[in-house]
């Protein structure tokens, strides 16, 4: 959890126990940080998280933190953390079951090699469920989904995939009552992937950004964060707050654009 | 900091290292003196020394040490003139590791990071200074410093080939040659050329070690050879250790590596007849089908898995030369009725799963410039860990420019992985490039030379065009601004 980041965005316990969808959108510089926070910041307030990765192992998560502070098989123990190996069950569902994953997700392709959004979602669920039904205490929930958009590149046509969000947010707000996060890339050149952040984007209640810099790679500012709060049916104008950031190897440091600690 | 600024016998003396000279003659005199008391040693050249310690190990704060080495050699240089021997023993045991370029050492140290996990001791991979990851050398040393020490354990490299593909070749080359020497098994597969050939082309290494020549030379001359350390000729010549395989070797381009020395490690070739006779599939390539299977049953056989428990670990390279080039049934992403093909993107996803769950490192050389669409492109690069592109100035304008005379083409580094971490470790400059010499390919910063024309009349164009910033990994950027940081 960085404290700088909780700060900025506003996040107190209420923001936690409601319902909402958070999308997170990265365009040239690695968003991964964000998924670590927010990994870290439910499991220190008490809610269940269930990851589910389509871009790196357990071991990743369980290094990184530990480096943050915060001990996921410890989590993992206690029923509160529960992931889902979705890079290898991904993998092996659409290369023919050539694979080593530990469950398989074959229902969810048909003969023709297409993945099936509503067999996907069942299968989401059942993971949920399964992790849920080991917690000796009803407590929220949350599912975070490391990045989406590799459903997309092997195959996937957006409209599917934004079935599948669709899907999985109103199952998590109707019945779950729980918070789901969801990572995507933001790229201007990949049309397809393009418009399923834009639905993302609209369909969060909090949208995040990561950016690079425009003029290049800096040692001191690695990018831009970018928040959205868009209102919804509410007639207020949306509220969009920016800074830079700067990573370290345990922390996170934000602060506006141009006060930098370097340059200062 | 500089090592140059202490001259190198002092500091030979002070560190009491293994000393292995070029010269035939000194290493043996050289060798027994240095190990054997801690004594001061003359040594007799100054230029291209290799010392070797005989503990290896790596260290986390090597500058550290190094630094606090340097100074207590400053403070206390008059108390070694006079020659304490246990000033020097204490020396010993200690070490530094640091390639210094201008002089030509190399120097490997004994400490040991302390880990909290047990350390997993494969010959020919180190563990990395930056996290608790497995790290193996590509074969080219200078790519192996901008990569964080070497290529991670599990990991995808994707080299996206320059417009004739020689120097991609030539990477892999090095790759299979650092298989060799490690011993690590390999695997190479390739479409548009045999195998084979490549095997039959890997450049030969350079051997220096100076046990070998310890023992040619004894037999020869004892009495005449010591004419400095003539006092040591009595004490017993030292072994260097040959428990550690080293990381990283230095390769001549211009020879090859001997058949016999390849046919030492285990290899598996898969050329164009045998994904010839895949069987046909409907939503998938079946030549990529098939090379994915040929990779599992490879680290299931070689018990390669992270489950399995052989006797001796090992370590599987996998080679892929030119994949996705139009013998592969590639087009780019696109299928025969335009619609979308993602069938690379889905072998690409499946070997990074089965690769880290195992014991394997693949480097892949993918023909990028012949993809029409971008957004492919983009998507294939985000499905490998480290990316790199060649970009080589053969047949473009770029070849004439005075500006790059000097080398051979821009080396942009796209993608570095951030396993463990929450930032990757990133190399001081991004604006590399690469020269292949008769003997080696380096690759290093882009220096421009200085601008001395004397002509009045200068060309209005600016001679080495602004490298884009969306070219800079870790962050893009459309935007075409003059601050640079």
């Amino acid at each position: 959890m960085f404290t700088d980041i909780n700060n900025a965005l506003n996040i107190n316990t209420d923001f936690l126990r409601n319902p909402c969808l958070i999308g997170i959108g990265e365009n040239g510089a690695d968003c991964s940080f964000l998924i670590h926070h927010f990994i870290s910041l439910y499991l220190k307030n008490g809610v269940t998280v269930v990851l589910i990765s389509f871009k790196q192992a357990l071991n990743h998560f369980n290094g990184v933190g530990a480096k943050i502070g915060c001990n996921l098989l410890k989590f993992k123990e206690q029923n509160r953390f529960g992931y889902v190996d979705g890079l290898r069950n991904l993998s092996q569902c659409v290369n023919n079951g050539i694979g080593n994953a530990a469950y398989s997700w074959t229902n969810c392709v048909n003969d023709v090699g297409h993945i099936d959004s509503m067999a996907l979602m069942k299968e989401i669920i059942f993971h949920m469920s399964s992790i849920t039904e080991k917690m000796q205490e009803p407590g929220a929930m949350t599912l975070i989904i490391d990045n989406i958009t590799p459903l997309l590149d092997v195959g996937m046509t957006p409209t599917e995939v934004t079935k599948l969000i669709q899907y999985l947010k109103a199952h998590i707000e109707n019945d779950i009552r729980g918070n789901f996060v969801v990572g995507c890339y933001s790229d201007k050149i990949d049309e397809e992937g393009s418009t399923l952040s834009k639905y993302i984007h609209h369909s969060a209640d909090l949208f995040l950004e990561v950016k690079g810099l425009e003029t290049g790679y800096c040692k001191d500012v690695h990018g831009q964060l970018l928040a959205h709060w868009p209102q919804g049916y509410l007639r207020e104008k949306a509220v969009t707050k920016s800074w830079q950031y700067k990573l370290t190897d345990k922390t996170c440091a934000l602060f506006a654009a141009g006060m930098s600690s370097a340059v200062l | 900091m500089e090592v140059g600024i202490i001259p190198i016998p002092i500091l030979i003396r002070h560190l009491g290292l293994v000393l292995s000279t070029t010269e035939v003659e000194t290493a043996a005199e050289t060798t027994a003196a240095a190990v054997a008391t801690g004594f001061p040693v003359h040594c007799t050249k100054q230029s291209s020394l290799k010392l070797t310690h005989p503990c290896q190990a790596t260290s986390l704060d090597y500058q550290a040490t190094y630094q606090s080495i340097l100074n207590e050699v400053k403070f206390n240089y008059t108390e070694f003139v006079k020659g304490k021997p246990a000033y020097f023993k204490r020396f010993l045991n200690q070490g530094v590791t640091r390639p210094c370029r201008n002089i030509g050492i190399e120097m490997t140290t004994s400490f040991q990071k302390k880990a909290r996990g047990k350390v997993l001791q494969i010959p020919g991979a180190k563990p990395s200074l930056y996290n608790n990851q497995l790290l193996v050398s590509t074969g080219i040393p200078s790519l192996d410093q901008l990569l964080g020490g070497g290529l991670a354990v599990g990991t995808v490299m994707l080299v996206e080939e320059d417009t004739f593909g020689s120097y991609a070749r030539l990477l892999l080359k090095y790759f299979c040659a650092e298989s060799v020497m490690t011993g690590h098994s390999l695997m190479v597969s390739s479409a548009d050329n045999d195998p084979d050939q490549l095997l039959k082309e890997l450049p030969r290494p350079i051997l220096d070690d100076p046990g070998v020549k310890d023992e040619a030379n004894i037999t020869v001359g004892e009495d005449d050879s010591m004419k400095i350390a003539w006092r040591y000729r009595h004490l017993p010549k030292f072994q260097s250790s040959s428990t550690a395989v080293k990381f990283g070797h230095y390769y001549d381009l211009s020879k090859t590596m001997e058949d016999d020395l390849v046919s030492t490690i285990n290899v598996k070739m898969i050329g164009s007849e045998d994904i010839i006779q895949s069987p046909a599939c409907n939503n998938h390539n079946p030549k990529y089908l098939h090379l994915l299977k040929s990779i599992q049953e490879c680290i299931e056989v070689g018990g390669f898995g992270t489950s399995a428990t052989p006797e001796k670990r090992n370590i599987l390279r996998i080679a892929m030369h030119s994949l996705g080039s139009p013998l592969w049934g590639e087009n780019g992403g696109l299928q025969p009725d335009d619609h979308y093909d993602p069938s690379l993107i889905k072998f690409l996803l499946g070997l990074r799963a089965i690769l880290r769950s195992s014991f394997g490192v693949c480097v892949v050389t993918i023909p990028t410039h012949l993809f029409c669409d971008k957004a492919f492109i983009n998507r294939v690069e985000r499905m490998c860990d480290t990316v790199v592109h060649l970009d080589s100035f053969v047949g473009s304008e770029r070849e004439k420019n005075p500006a790059y005379k000097e080398y051979h083409g821009l080396f942009n580094i796209k993608k570095l992985p951030s396993l463990n971490t929450l930032v990757c470790h990133m190399p001081e400059s991004l604006d590399l490039a690469f020269k292949l010499r008769r003997k080696k390919f380096v690759i290093e910063k882009l220096h421009l030379p200085p601008d001395l024309s004397e002509t009045a009349s200068r060309s209005q164009e600016d001679p080495v065009p602004k490298l884009a910033a969306g070219s800079s990994c870790g962050t893009g950027g459309s935007g075409k601004s003059k601050l640079d940081f």
